[in-house]
């Protein structure tokens, strides 16, 4: 059935026409016999003549009823006209009325608006993320719904992988057996954009880059900003042209956005390209964050995988593969061509593991690639700044209610004077509409400065290019503010007009209705319980966070700085490479502050090695759940600068570095699996080959990482640098600030850069970080999830308690009476106080416990978000009651003491 | 009519206001007022009367009441608002300064080389 006020809306609207009808046949037939009456009487007409005439002089119209019609139209127009005209001046009216309210209370104008402010902006700020993640299609990039990259799908035991990586010869092979009707194009990029060298010495500089083919651009449909992309025939085997194309934000910084730009030389790695174009503003292409440099992968000397047979070599896995499928072709075809032609072109492992070629949807694959579980944990974050909104929203609901209270008499009197419902609802609403769109105008601001500030501390990894608020974000927030305008201001709105005035307008304003109260003591226990569940979330993703931070790792990541510098790129042999760092490692630890330094093949994180261990009398080693052995060369203080510690032992020192003596640093699960209850010191192993020479065992170290900060146990061995294989060909430097804390390693990075830079001219760029930024990614979706469940649930509480001590003050203001005769009756100061504490505690305590079992059943969606904590973890539950009514309390307590000071004499007498 | 000058667009609503700037008339009333005072100059199509009306009546320069007539008719009668007397100031300002300046030039002798 339709509702009731449906058919009246049809109604209204024909009768309104019915009577413009009615109008204008009227009038003009008023005028049509004025005008014969005129034209008989003084120029002696028939009637019938007259009547023509009359017509004839009304625009000459073959008859009255045309005449009807080319008015009506007009009336039309004219009704039109006026009713927007009317409607548009009551608006105003409503919200002239609601800045004079406004104008009269600024400072409940100030705690509404901020309330909204603070919701508002807490979505709009997590919006801007999500919105990145999650939302956005990639920018500049045409139909990206045709778009997939092509991935080796195939089952292992239970689980299906997908490995998106593949020899630059399938990439070939791909492009030249699938270009066709179904798939207009292919290219292929470097697995993921890397940090570029740019020029040479003091003035060496780093840059994210990528690798693509020449048919990258044209693939994604995007058009550069300046100057031109690449051409076919500037990406071709084996050496191509050095052109570049820059980002547009690296166009802005470096080149302060000049068209001068283009033809100039970027001086990467050996060779020096010319930059032929600027991508668009905001173009990221396949990837997340920002790219600075794109140039051919046939022309980046020194910059690629696979050596010199990176065009034929199988072994070295770099290259991701994209296409765009032609209108209309299921991706299903695309796959089965795809398998074809991988298998054609001989790629040995494929038929043994059963794999096919998978086309993954690009925006699904560019999520999953960059972000996986970070991804999850800001969709749920989002889910979260909402419960915020309903909070204060809730919160604006209830200061409204009270001031409806307030104002109740006044609103009596206009509805007894007749004042319609809509006339009641509409400026309470502009009222609170009014609050909405300020607090959103101030939640922009926040949104700034805490996107800015969240991509800083959780996203430091990821180049964001552009400011956290824009179109996006802005229209975002105003919806935001719209919505939260009405529905905040519609409950108390709507109560204001149902109050019967003669009620309202008999009791004195004081001993109001029971509705308002039991509204808003629902408001509140619901902003306690909403709070509960955020300060569950706060309590599970911290406790996670400290779990991680307390795993032993077997180094110290935050107190050690982790130095690299290509050499590979300028061509430098081994042995020239090695001298080079000795030199920087000599200069490093003779800076000032800097403890401990030490050159090495790699560290934890920066990829690693697997080698062949033999150990003598054994057949076999059990392997550990991490898998090995995994090897390292090192120089001496390698494990100090570390923080590893020796167990047994000891660490190398530059006798061994010069000696020819063979010698392993092995780490504790090696010890003990390869030499169970025995001490692992002097024994002998072969690395490398069963007929490797013995290496004696010198020293025994803690466990620590092979690559990510939570892995299974490994077999590590470590050797003196000067006895390192030539395979491991890498060098780095590690360095520990002076004073054994080294709390603060980001102050010596500078010195650091410096001292290596000016270790020979013309050196390419030294990247200076701290060691624990390779793990920022690993550790991002807890460190994302503690501060803005953090961030949300502080801000829960706030406002909770704000809407908990409105709630208490009105209601003793209230019951001053009532107090008054307790008083007077013998009720003391510490009575009245329990009196109204236990009011406020009660209403906490209930939404409370509504709060706790909605976090118990929503447990289960972050179980998976966590690290070592159960969902229902009694210490954080524990943890989150006792401060909730201790909140409680607090927020009691100025009502209280008020209650408790009411003078006896003087409340009775106000009555 | 013979001699009828042709009525220049955007001429009626200025006339309208002036007319209305008497007394509030009904739209008979109004055209006759029109065609007299122009000395039946113009050939005034008289739907227009009514359609410049309600144009004025949608800007609010007029605002219009159903009333009898003498006759004991029912009829709209139209009058001026303040916005309609404001707006009928400034327009017939603008007319008076337009036609001396069109009139000027075509009155100015031609100059002798």
């Amino acid at each position: 059935m339709l509702r009731p006020g449906i058919p009246r809306a049809f109604r209204l609207a024909l009768r309104r026409r019915d009577r413009l009808w009615r109008e204008v046949r009227d009038e003009i037939d008023h005028h049509l016999a004025l005008a014969v009456e005129e034209l008989v009487e003084r120029r002696g007409l028939t009637p019938e003549a007259a009547r023509a005439e009359a017509l004839r002089r009304l625009g000459g119209a073959p008859s009255v009823e045309d005449v009807h019609q080319r008015l009506l139209a007009a009336a039309q127009r004219r009704e039109d006209r006026m009713r927007l005209r009317e409607r548009l001046g009551t608006i105003a009216d409503d919200l002239r009325y609601a800045l004079r309210q406004l104008r009269r209370s600024p400072g409940f104008a100030l705690a509404v608006a901020a309330t909204f402010a603070l919701g508002i902006g807490a979505n709009a700020t997590m919006f801007g993320v999500v919105d990145r993640l999650l939302l956005r299609p990639p920018a500049h990039v045409r139909e990206p719904e045709r778009l997939v990259e092509l991935g080796a799908r195939w089952r292992w035991e239970n689980d299906t992988m997908t490995q998106k990586s593949f020899p630059y010869v399938t990439y070939r092979a791909l492009r030249r057996g699938l270009v066709g009707p179904d798939v207009e194009e292919v290219a292929a990029t470097t697995y993921s954009a890397g940090d570029f060298p740019v020029g040479r010495g003091e003035r060496a500089r780093s840059a994210r880059g990528m690798l693509v083919s020449a048919s990258y651009f044209p693939l994604l449909g995007a058009r550069p900003a300046l100057g031109r992309f690449f051409l076919p025939d500037e990406d071709v085997e084996p050496v191509g042209a050095p052109v570049a194309v820059i980002g547009h934000g690296y166009w802005q910084r470096a080149f302060g956005g000049s068209p001068a730009a283009l033809g100039r030389g970027l001086e990467i790695g050996t060779r020096r390209y010319t930059i032929v174009g600027v991508a668009p503003r905001g173009f990221t292409g396949v990837e997340l964050g920002a790219v600075d440099v794109w140039l051919p992968i046939s022309s980046a000397e020194g910059l690629r995988f696979g050596g010199a047979e990176w065009a034929t070599t199988r072994r070295s896995t770099w290259i991701r593969v994209f296409a765009r499928v032609a209108p209309g072709v299921p991706r299903e075809r695309v796959e089965a061509r795809a398998t074809a032609i991988n298998l054609e072109a001989g790629e040995p492992r494929m038929p043994g593991m059963g794999a096919t070629i998978a086309a993954i949807p690009l925006v699904a694959s560019i999520r999953a690639v960059t972000q996986g579980v970070t991804a999850r944990v800001a969709g749920l974050l989002g889910l979260v700044s909402g419960l915020v909104l309903l909070i204060a929203c809730a919160n604006v609901a209830n200061l409204l209610l009270a001031r409806a209270l307030r104002r109740r008499q006044e609103l009596a009197v206009r509805v007894a004077l007749g004042a319609s419902r809509a006339r009641i609802v509409r400026p309470m609403l502009a009222e609170s509409l009014l609050l909405a769109l300020l607090g959103g105008a101030a939640a922009l601001l926040i949104a700034q400065w805490g996107g800015a500030l969240l991509r800083v501390l959780v996203f430091g990894d990821l180049r964001w290019e552009g400011s956290p608020v824009d179109g996006r974000v802005l229209a975002f927030t105003a919806l935001a503010a719209t919505l939260t305008g009405v529905a905040a201001g519609l409950i108390p709105a709507l109560q204001a007009s149902r109050l019967p005035p003669s009620a309202a307008l008999a009791s004195g304003a004081r001993e109001a209705g029971e509705r308002h109260p039991r509204t808003r003591a629902v408001l509140v226990a619901a902003q306690a319980a909403l709070a509960v569940v955020l300060l569950v979330g706060t309590g599970l993703f911290v406790r996670s966070l400290d779990n991680l931070r307390e795993l032993p790792l077997g180094m110290q990541p935050d107190r050690v700085l982790l130095a690299t510098m290509d050499l590979r790129l300028l061509g430098l042999t081994m042995r020239e490479t090695d001298a080079m760092f000795r030199r920087m490692e000599e200069r490093v630890r003779a800076l000032p502050g800097a403890g401990p330094a030490a050159v090495a093949v790699t560290v934890p994180g920066r990829g690693s090695y697997g080698t062949m261990v033999r150990v003598p009398g054994l057949d076999s080693v059990p392997v550990p759940p991490g898998g090995g052995p995994f090897v390292n060369a090192v120089r001496p203080g390698f494990f100090a600068a570390m923080g590893t510690r020796i167990l047994r032992g000891r660490e190398f020192t530059e006798a061994d570095e010069s000696s020819r003596a063979r010698v392993v640093v092995v780490n504790e699960t090696m010890a003990r699996l390869a030499w169970p209850g025995q001490d692992a010191l002097g024994k002998c192993v072969r690395v490398g080959s069963d007929t490797a020479p013995c290496a004696e065992v010198i020293g025994v170290a803690e466990n620590s990482r092979r690559q990510d900060w939570v892995e299974g146990e490994i077999f590590h061995v470590h050797l003196p640098l000067s006895q390192a294989p030539d395979w491991m060909a890498a060098r780095l430097l590690v360095v520990r600030p002076a004073g054994g804390g080294g709390r603060y390693p980001e102050r010596l990075a500078a010195d650091v850069r410096r001292a290596m830079q000016t270790a020979a001219p013309d050196l390419p760029y030294a990247e200076v970080r701290p060691l624990e930024t390779l793990y920022a990614s690993e550790l991002r979706p807890w460190r994302l999830g503690a501060t803005m469940f953090g961030a949300f649930g502080a801000l829960a509480v706030l406002l909770a308690a704000v809407g908990l001590y409105g709630v208490m003050a009105l209601s003793v203001a209230q019951r001053t009476r009532e107090l008054g005769v307790r008083i007077a009756l013998g009720a003391r100061g510490g009575d009245v106080v329990r009196l109204v504490v236990r009011q406020g505690v009660r209403l906490v305590a209930g939404g409370t416990v509504v709060g706790l079992a909605a976090a118990l059943g929503a447990g289960r969606w972050v179980e998976a978000l966590l690290f070592r904590v159960s969902p229902r973890d009694p210490a954080v539950y524990g943890g989150v009651v006792l401060l909730l009514l201790a909140v409680g309390v607090a927020a009691c307590l100025v009502p209280s003491w008020r209650a408790a000071r009411v003078d006896p004499a003087v409340a009775l007498r106000a009555e | 009519m013979p001699g009828a000058l042709p009525f220049l667009k955007g001429t009626m609503d200025i006339l309208v206001l002036k007319a209305l700037g008497w007394t509030p008339m009904h739209g008979f009333e109004l055209a006759r007022w029109l065609e007299e005072r122009s000395g039946a100059a113009f050939e005034i199509d008289e739907a227009a009367v009514y359609q410049s009306l309600y144009r004025l009546e949608a800007k609010a320069l007029v605002a219009a009441e159903w009333g009898r007539s003498e006759k004991g008719y029912r009829a709209r009668y139209y009058r001026l608002t303040a916005a309609g007397r404001e707006h009928l100031r400034r327009e017939a300002a603008l007319w008076r300064q337009y036609a001396e300046v069109v009139a000027s030039i075509l009155d100015a002798a031609p100059k002798k080389a």
